[in-house]
């Protein structure tokens, strides 16, 4: 259905870019936040070593060893404490002495510097290395040249594993955060798509319910003020555009059948005049009959088109009445029997007994002899052409059934469209393509339907399906004012 | 006999008229239906011929006017609408009989005779055209004295003939008489009974009394006729 698959489109791309909107939010949490510890561990640790520098190396000159190991260790207690220290004095070439280490090896610290004081060193640097027991330490260097020239190098280093530690929570979080947020997010656009695509799900049954025939009725307008409010609207009007545009159709239909009947009849008149003259060669005579013949044709259409657009516009004053629908279709079936012997068609009626249906007799008589005259035409000698009645629940089920050339399939959808001829099977020579537009017009007027099958070079397969009598429609039906007459059964005159 | 024609259209109003005066009739021509009403009040016609769409006096209320005065005179209606409704509203106001146009002349023809005759047309008990004989008591067809066996349909086909002598009937008309209206669609029915008919009336005889009038109908006629 397309508002199902519309409420999908909508939340699938919203789901879409709010996932990834999501991502690269974390992207930027994650590393801002890596990048502030590491900065802010990084300024601890400088401003650390610069502090010894100043405080402790300068005086250790003139105080001695011991004084600096006593006064770091109280600063900077060998355990229990986040960050490593360790001095050491440089001397010529590579040598060094450490003043003060990091640790001794056997006092259980938990960290200590592995590599060597760099000796070479110029500027203060940070360095990264695995501490003992693999703990990644930041190291920062800082060479020193105390006021006597005597150069030192001062290391501070503070465990990374605090940072990583937080890092993988906050990743971890955004990890499980995320999809939680894309879900309820998915699931609730979802929902609550479903409130504003309602009214478009009503418009969409109710416009499938207005057909051509209920063109009288609107669609409910939406009072929601916004989009669907308009398109409920502009649909409206399309309708009653439609309609009018239908209407005009139909009376144009009517009008211009009207208008030609004048001058058909002088026509008519006059060739007949000329046909009567004595004395007149073979050739007038030839030529004016095969005028009045096509006179005589047209004059068929306009009846016929007349017919229609009555029928379609409901003015054509059907009657209701019940009768037998086997009896009728029997009688036709054996009035027309000469037509099919001629064409050496067998013609069957398998109807037995009796089925009322409703309606007016002589238009549905008319059906038939249409329906049979049709299949007689389009079957091949020495085939067969069967009628058949019957009662189906609420409906009375006239069939007509014939083994001739059939229809093909591209043209069965229009077979009961005005002056619609399927090129193969239906000569100019035979009918006007207006018969089964008058068939269906009829079993439409009648509240029936006509329906076709069929199969190219098989046959085809006509019903008509016709309101039953014995239902309780045909208490409506008697309940039409229709003045009994016999020539309101009649379409031609 | 007398004709009053009620027709605004000059040329329909010529060429029924021309046929009328042919067929010995005579006949007064109005194309304005005051003055129609007028004629109409003034002769005691045999019969009117009325269109119904008129200039000056509509051709319903000339029509609701004769019968108020309350003169038998036959009525036929000429229509362009034919309208269900209309029709039954004719036969309420006392059209005795009406044609939709197109019609053929020579059924505008057979139905003025018939409403000139007043009643069923030759209801003897024999039918004769030539040596051809038809017995409606026992419904037995003769031609030459030789008995011809119809079915039922063919043998109201023959009658239907045989009361029109000389007459061209139109497919309309036979439909019309012989089988119903429904017929009257697009189905050669006429032409394969009249084809079966002249194979049992004229197949064995030189003359053929059944003849074909393209584009407009058959007609049975009488050697001496032809």
């Amino acid at each position: 259905m397309i508002v199902a698959s519309l409420r999908a489109r909508v939340t699938s791309w919203y789901v879409g870019l709010l996932t990834i909107s999501l991502l690269v939010f974390g992207a930027c949490i994650y590393f801002g936040v890596q990048r502030y510890l590491e900065a802010s561990l990084q300024r601890s640790l400088a401003t650390e070593a610069r502090s010894i520098a100043n405080t402790f190396v300068d005086q250790f000159e003139t105080k001695g060893n011991t004084w600096l190991e006593q006064e770091l260790s109280e600063s900077y207690p060998q355990s229990g404490n986040a960050q490593v220290v360790r001095v050491s004095r440089l001397g010529l070439g590579d040598q060094y002495q450490v003043l003060y280490p990091s640790a001794d090896a056997n006092d259980g610290m938990s960290e200590k510097l592995t590599l060597p004081p760099a000796v070479d060193l110029q500027a203060p640097e940070f360095r990264r290395e695995s501490g003992s027991d693999a703990v990644p330490l930041v190291v920062y260097a800082f060479p020193y040249k105390s006021v006597s020239g005597a150069r030192y190098l001062i290391e501070v280093a503070a465990s990374h594993a605090p940072i990583a530690q937080l890092l993988r929570n906050l990743l971890l979080l955004l990890f499980i955060l995320t999809p939680l947020i894309v879900f309820a997010a998915g699931i609730g656009g979802y929902v609550m798509m479903n409130q504003p695509l309602k009214p478009v799900v009503s418009l969409t049954l109710k416009a499938e319910r207005i057909g051509v025939a209920e063109l009288g009725e609107r669609l409910p307008v939406i009072p929601t003020g916004d989009e669907l409010e308009r398109l409920s609207h502009s649909l409206n009007r399309m309708i009653t555009r439609l309609e009018d545009a239908l209407d005009h159709n139909r009376r144009f239909s009517a009008d211009v059948s009207h208008e030609l009947r004048t001058p058909l009849t002088i026509l008519r008149g006059e060739l007949e005049h000329v046909i009567q003259l004595p004395d007149l060669n073979a050739e007038v005579v030839d030529s004016v009959g095969s005028a009045l013949e096509e006179i005589e044709r047209l004059a068929k259409i306009v009846e016929s088109l007349l017919a229609i657009s009555r029928l379609d516009s409901g003015g054509a004053g059907i009657e209701h009445h019940p009768f037998d629908l086997a009896a009728l279709s029997r009688m036709t079936a054996d009035q027309m029997q000469l037509l099919a012997s001629e064409k050496q068609v067998s013609l069957t009626c398998k109807s037995m007994g009796t089925v009322q249906a409703i309606g007016d007799e002589t238009r549905i008589k008319q059906v038939l002899v249409n329906l049979l005259d049709n299949a007689i035409k389009y079957t091949r000698t020495n085939g067969h052409v069967i009628v058949s009645v019957e009662a189906q629940e609420n409906n009375a089920l006239l069939t007509v059934t014939d083994d001739g050339v059939g229809i093909p399939a591209e043209s069965l959808p229009h077979v009961f469209e005005r002056f619609y001829r399927a090129e193969k099977a239906r000569s100019r020579s035979e009918g006007f393509g207006l018969g089964l537009s008058l068939v269906e017009a009829v079993c439409r007027a009648h509240g029936g339907k006509a329906s076709i099958e069929s199969t190219e070079g098989l046959g085809t397969s006509i019903t008509v399906r016709l309101p039953r009598a014995d239902t309780p429609w045909m208490a409506v039906g008697d309940g039409r004012p229709n003045p009994p007459s016999p020539d309101s059964l009649y379409i031609h005159q | 006999m007398r004709i009053l024609l009620v027709e605004d259209e000059p040329k329909v109003a010529g060429f029924v008229e021309r046929g009328l005066v042919a067929e010995r009739y005579a006949v007064d021509v109005s194309g304005d239906g005051r003055e129609a009403w007028e004629l109409a009040e003034a002769y005691p016609y045999d019969l009117i011929i009325l269109d119904l769409m008129l200039p000056g006096l509509d051709g319903s209320d000339i029509l609701q006017r004769i019968r108020k005065k309350n003169t038998c005179v036959p009525v036929l209606v000429l229509t362009a609408r034919d309208a269900v409704d209309d029709k039954v509203r004719l036969f309420e106001m006392g059209a005795d009989d009406y044609l939709t146009k197109p019609f053929a002349f020579a059924e505008l023809l057979v139905r003025s005779k018939a409403l000139l005759r007043r009643g069923p047309v030759n209801r003897s008990s024999t039918l004769r055209v030539g040596d051809l004989e038809l017995d409606r008591l026992t419904q037995q067809v003769k031609r030459k004295g030789r008995r011809i066996e119809l079915t039922t349909k063919e043998y109201q086909l023959l009658e239907y003939l045989m009361q029109n002598p000389g007459r061209v009937l139109s497919r309309n008309m036979i439909i019309e008489h012989v089988w119903d209206q429904s017929f009257d669609g697009f189905t050669n029915i006429v032409d394969v009974y009249v084809r079966h008919l002249r194979g049992k009336v004229d197949d064995d005889h030189e003359f053929k009394m059944i003849r074909t009038v393209r584009g407009t109908g058959y007609m049975i006629r009488s050697e001496s006729e032809s």
